[in-house]
C-alpha cells in the first residue's frame, strides 16, 4: 500500500507540471494583452510595448514558460499579481481556506444528509419518502443556484432577521453560503445513492442474505450500504474538486474572498500569474483528493484493494 | 392510490417553494410593518461591519473588490471611491468645468506650451504626520506611471516645494487630468508599510486603513477617521476633502440584487450603483432616494475604415447604417425607462468642455426607410451586405447591440454579432484587428476632448498603426485634431469644427445616454459630495445623528 501511495504522490509531479504547460499555453493563446488591461484604453502602442518589455511578455514563449516554471518549482515563487502588484501566495494563503470551508462544509452536508435520503428512497421504493425524497432532489438539481441564495437572504435576513446576508465573520456568516451551494450538492447525492442502493440491493447475494434471515437493518447498512457508496464515493471527491474551483457565484452573491472569485476576475484581466497560480494550487489540491478517494475505495472495496497490493495478502494466504 | 399521494406530495411541495418564495420576496414591499424589519436585519449585517457599535459608522456598498490599496496600482471606477477618500491629489476638477480647485497644490504657473511649475503647500502632512515635500510628489507620479498610460514626460523636485512636470504633450486639459489624477503619498509611509499599501494605507485626507480585520479583500474597507487634518485653513479646504463620518464601511457587493436589496433592507445607508434594471424597485421605496452621476462612459459605434471594410470610401453606406439603428428603442431596453437617446454624435452636454447645444439637431435619427434608400445608392441590394458586430458582454451594452443587428437586418444588411469578454473585446477593437465592421466604442467622456474622448477616438499619433482606433487613415481629421489639440488650439470654433466633420462623414455615432445611479437612505443621509461628476465621495456623506 505504501508503495502504491508513493507512486501516486510520484504520479502527481508529471499532473502538475502538465496543467502548468497547459495553463500557461492556453493564456498565452487567449487573446488580450494584461499590458493593456493595465494601462487601459488611453494607452498608446508604444506605452504597451514599453509595459510589455519590462513585464517579459515580448520574450518567446518558451522562455517565458522556462522562467516561470523557475520561480514556481525552484524558487517556489508564485510572483505578484501584473494587476495589484500583492504577492500570489499571500493572496491565495488567505483565500484558500474560505474555498475549503466551502467545499468541506458542503460535502460534508451532502454526505450526512444525501446518503440517508437515497438509502430511504431505495429502500422503500415508490413509497411516499421515495417520492417525497426524490422531488426534493428534483427541485434541488433544478434550482438555479443563484437565485435559491437569493431567496434564502430574502427570508432568513430580510425577513427574520437571522442571519447576516453577505461578509465573513463567526459561524453565523456562513450558514446561508454554505447552505445554498449544499443544497444542489445534497440532492445530487441522494439521487445517486438511491440508485447506487437500487442495483445492490436487487443483487442475488442480497437475496441470499435475506433469505439467510439476515435482519433487514442488517442487509441494508452492513452488505449493501458498503458495495453502494462505492460509486458515490466517486461523485463526492469529483463534486468536492469542483466545487474547489466552482463556487463563484456563491462568492460573488455572499461577498466572500475565494480563490473562485480570484482566479476568475484574473483570467478576465489576463493576470497570467494569478491564474497559473490559482490553478497550480487547485490542481495540486485535486490530486491529492483523487488520491485519498483511491485509498478510501480500496478501504471498501477488497477487489480494488487487492489490485493495489497486487494480491499479496490473498497469495500469502494461500 | 399510489398516483393519488404522489400528486399531493407534489402539490404540497410545490405549495411550500411558493410560500417560501413569496415570505421571502414579500419583504420588498416597503410597508411600515417592514421598517420595524429593517432594525432586526440591521442588527445582523452590524456584525458584519467593524463598525459595531461605534457612533457615526456609515456603511457604503460598493460594486466591485480592489485586489490592493495601493493608489497607484490600476483597478475600475470602485478603487477611485475608496482610493479618493484615504488620499489627494494636487488638485481637483469638476468634469464640464475648466477651473481647477487646488488640493496640495498652492498654485502653478506655465513655464512653456507643455512644461509646468507646481506649487505645493509647504504644511502638507500624512495621517501618520510625515511631511509631503516635492520628492514624494515625484515618487507618487512615478508609481503612477508604473501602471498607468500617461502623457507625462518627466517629473521632477525644483526643490522642496516645487515639481517641475513636462507633458508629451499641449493638449488641454492635459495638465489638468494628470494633477486630478495622481493620488499623493509619502514615499517613507510607502517604504514603512509593511505590505506597501496593499492592505493599509497612509494618505493626506484623515482617515487610514489599519488592515487586519479592517480590510477583507473582496469583502469590507473599513476606514477610520484619524482626527487631524494637514489643512488648517477651512477656506482652502477642497469640498471633497472634507471628513463626516467617523467610521466608513465599504461594504463589497458585486451581485447587482445583493446590493439593492442592501439598500433597501437598510444594510448599507449608501449604494453607489443601482443596476438600471432595479432602478423602478429601489425608487418606489419611501425612505430611499436616487442620486443620478453622469455616465463618464460615452455609449457609441465604431464603423471600421479600414481598406478592406466595405465603409471605406462609401459615406453613403455609412449613413445608411447609422439611420437604420433606432436609438430610442436601445435607449428605452438598455435604460430600463431611465435612458435616453443621443440628440449629438458625439459627445456629453455635463461631462464635455466645448460642448454646444447647437450640435443637438438629432444626426442620423432613425430612418429605416431613408437607411434602404442610402443602402441602394451605396450599391448594395437588400442582404447583399454582411456586416460583424462586435461588442463586449456586458448585459447592457449586449441588450444594444442586439437590436442594432435587428435594425440593420429589418433594412436588409445581413449582420453577425460577436459578443466577447472584457479583454478580448479590448484587443479586438482595434480597427485594424480585423475583427469587426461595426463595434462598440466606450471611450471616456470627462473634461476636454483632447484629454479624453477624441484623443482616443480619433488621435492616429496614439496607435502603432498610425490609423485612428477605428482603422482611419484621414489626413483632414488628423489635421483638425492637431488644430484643436495645438496650444491655445481648443477654441469652441476648432471644436465646433472638429465635431461637424466626425458627424459628415459619420466616423462615431454615440447612440444613447444612460446615467449611472447611486440610492440611499434619505432619512440617515442629508448630504454628499459628487466629484468629478463621476463618483460620490464616501467622506463627504453626511450622516444624520
Amino acid at each position: 500500500m505504501g508503495k502504491y501511495i508513493l507512486k501516486r504522490i510520484l504520479l502527481m509531479i508529471p499532473v502538475i507540471l502538465g496543467v502548468v504547460v497547459l495553463v500557461f499555453t492556453l493564456m498565452q493563446l487567449t487573446p488580450g494583452d494584461p499590458a493593456q488591461v493595465i494601462l487601459g484604453t488611453t494607452a498608446t502602442d508604444a506605452q504597451i510595448h514599453e509595459l510589455r518589455q519590462e513585464m517579459g511578455l515580448n520574450d518567446p514563449y518558451i522562455v517565458q514558460l522556462g522562467r516561470y516554471m523557475y520561480d514556481v518549482f525552484i524558487r517556489f515563487d508564485f510572483g505578484t499579481s501584473y494587476i495589484s502588484n500583492v504577492s500570489i501566495t499571500l493572496e491565495l494563503a488567505q483565500r484558500f481556506p474560505k474555498t475549503l470551508i466551502f467545499a468541506v462544509s458542503g460535502m460534508i452536508l451532502s454526505l450526512v444528509i444525501g446518503i440517508p435520503l437515497g438509502v430511504t428512497a431505495a429502500v422503500h421504493q415508490n413509497s411516499m419518502a421515495d417520492y417525497g425524497s426524490m422531488t426534493l432532489a428534483l427541485i434541488g438539481t433544478s434550482l438555479p443556484g443563484f437565485w435559491f441564495a437569493l431567496v434564502l437572504i430574502l427570508f432568513f435576513n430580510g425577513k427574520l432577521g437571522w442571519l447576516p446576508a453577505y461578509g465573513i465573520g463567526g459561524l453565523k456568516f456562513w450558514i446561508l453560503p454554505i447552505a445554498s451551494t449544499a443544497f444542489a450538492g445534497i440532492t445530487t447525492m441522494a439521487r445517486q445513492m438511491r440508485s447506487g442502493m437500487l442495483e445492490v440491493i436487487h443483487s442475488d447475494y442480497i437475496t441470499m442474505a435475506k433469505a439467510k434471515g439476515v435482519k433487514k437493518r442488517s442487509v441494508i447498512y452492513k452488505h449493501a450500504l458498503p458495495n453502494a457508496l462505492i460509486p458515490v464515493i466517486t461523485v463526492a471527491s469529483m463534486s468536492f474538486g469542483t466545487s474547489l474551483g466552482g463556487t463563484l457565484i456563491a462568492e460573488t452573491i455572499f461577498a466572500i474572498p475565494g480563490v473562485g472569485v480570484y482566479i476568475v476576475n484574473a483570467v478576465n484581466n489576463r493576470d497570467y500569474p494569478v491564474v497559473q497560480g490559482g490553478v497550480i494550487l487547485l490542481a495540486i489540491t485535486f490530486s491529492i483528493i483523487m488520491l485519498l478517494t483511491d485509498l478510501l475505495i480500496a478501504a471498501v472495496d477488497p477487489r480494488v484493494k487487492a489490485q493495489i497490493t497486487g494480491g499479496k495478502k490473498r497469495g500469502k494466504k494461500k | 392510490m399510489v398516483g393519488k399521494k404522489v400528486r399531493r406530495l407534489l402539490a404540497v411541495l410545490l405549495a411550500g417553494t411558493m410560500i417560501v418564495s413569496t415570505a421571502a420576496c414579500g419583504g420588498k414591499g416597503g410597508t411600515d410593518s417592514d421598517s420595524s424589519k429593517e432594525g432586526e436585519s440591521g442588527a445582523a449585517s452590524q456584525e458584519a461591519t467593524a463598525a459595531k457599535g461605534e457612533e457615526g459608522a456609515l456603511v457604503v456598498g460598493i460594486y466591485g473588490g480592489l485586489d490592493s490599496l495601493n493608489p497607484w496600482t490600476s483597478g475600475r471606477i470602485t478603487k477611485d471611491m475608496v482610493t479618493y477618500v484615504l488620499y489627494e491629489t494636487l488638485a481637483s476638477c469638476q468634469s464640464g468645468s475648466k477651473n481647477l480647485d487646488h488640493i496640495l497644490m498652492k498654485g502653478y504657473e506655465k513655464v512653456n506650451d507643455n512644461t509646468f511649475n507646481v506649487e505645493i503647500y509647504d504644511y502638507v502632512k500624512d495621517a501618520a504626520g510625515n511631511p509631503i515635500t516635492a520628492s514624494d510628489v515625484v515618487f507618487s507620479f512615478e508609481q503612477y506611471m508604473q501602471n498607468w498610460a500617461t502623457t507625462v514626460e518627466s517629473v521632477k523636485a525644483a526643490d522642496d516645494y516645487h515639481v517641475e512636470l513636462t507633458l508629451n504633450t499641449t493638449a488641454a486639459g492635459a495638465f489638468e487630468y494628470i494633477v486630478c489624477k495622481v493620488p499623493i503619498a509619502s514615499e517613507k509611509a510607502y517604504n514603512d508599510s509593511p505590505d506597501k499599501f496593499a492592505s493599509t494605507s497612509c494618505g493626506t485626507l484623515p482617515y487610514t486603513v489599519a488592515g487586519g480585520e479592517d480590510y477583507v479583500n473582496g469583502t469590507k474597507i473599513v476606514l477610520r477617521k484619524t482626527g487631524t487634518y494637514w489643512q488648517t485653513d477651512e477656506s482652502l479646504i477642497y469640498p471633497g476633502s472634507v471628513a463626516n463620518a467617523d467610521v466608513i464601511q465599504f461594504d463589497i457587493l458585486e451581485e447587482p440584487t445583493q446590493m439593492a436589496l442592501a439598500v433597501e433592507e437598510g444594510r448599507i445607508q449608501f449604494a453607489q450603483y443601482i443596476d438600471p434594471s432595479l432602478l423602478d424597485e429601489v425608487s418606489a421605496k419611501e425612505n430611499l432616494e436616487l442620486c443620478m452621476v453622469p455616465s463618464s462612459e460615452d455609449r457609441g459605434i465604431m464603423l471600421c475604415m479600414t481598406e478592406d471594410s466595405p465603409f471605406y470610401d462609401n459615406l453613403l453606406l455609412k449613413q445608411a447604417v447609422l439611420y437604420a439603428i433606432d436609438n430610442e428603442a436601445v435607449a428605452e431596453a438598455c435604460g430600463y425607462g431611465y435612458g435616453s437617446p443621443s440628440i449629438v454624435t458625439c459627445g456629453n452636454a455635463d461631462l464635455t468642455i466645448g460642448y454646444d447645444s447647437s450640435w443637438e439637431t438629432k444626426p442620423y435619427d432613425y430612418d429605416p426607410a431613408k437607411a434602404k434608400e442610402l443602402l441602394k445608392e451605396a450599391g448594395y441590394d437588400e442582404g447583399e451586405l454582411h456586416l460583424r458586430l462586435l461588442c463586449n458582454n456586458n448585459k447592457t451594452i449586449t441588450t444594444m447591440w442586439q437590436i442594432i443587428q435587428a435594425n440593420l437586418l429589418n433594412v436588409g444588411i445581413d449582420a453577425e454579432l460577436n459578443v466577447c469578454e472584457g479583454t478580448t473585446y479590448g484587443s479586438y477593437r482595434d480597427g485594424t484587428s480585423g475583427q469587426y465592421e461595426l463595434a462598440y466604442a466606450g471611450p471616456g467622456n470627462g473634461g476636454y476632448a483632447t484629454s479624453d474622448l477624441w484623443n482616443t477616438l480619433f488621435n492616429r499619433k496614439n496607435y502603432a498603426s498610425g490609423a485612428t482606433w477605428a482603422g482611419a487613415k484621414d489626413e483632414k481629421l488628423q489635421e483638425l485634431y492637431d488644430k484643436l489639440a495645438a496650444p491655445e488650439g481648443y477654441t469652441q470654433d476648432n471644436v465646433n469644427t472638429f465635431y461637424e466633420y466626425i458627424t459628415e462623414n459619420a466616423y462615431y455615432y454615440r447612440i444613447y445616454d444612460l446615467p449611472e445611479y447611486a440610492a440611499y437612505n434619505k432619512e440617515v443621509v442629508s448630504d454628499y459630495f459628487v466629484d468629478w461628476n463621476r463618483f460620490i465621495r464616501a467622506n463627504t456623506i453626511v450622516v444624520n445623528k
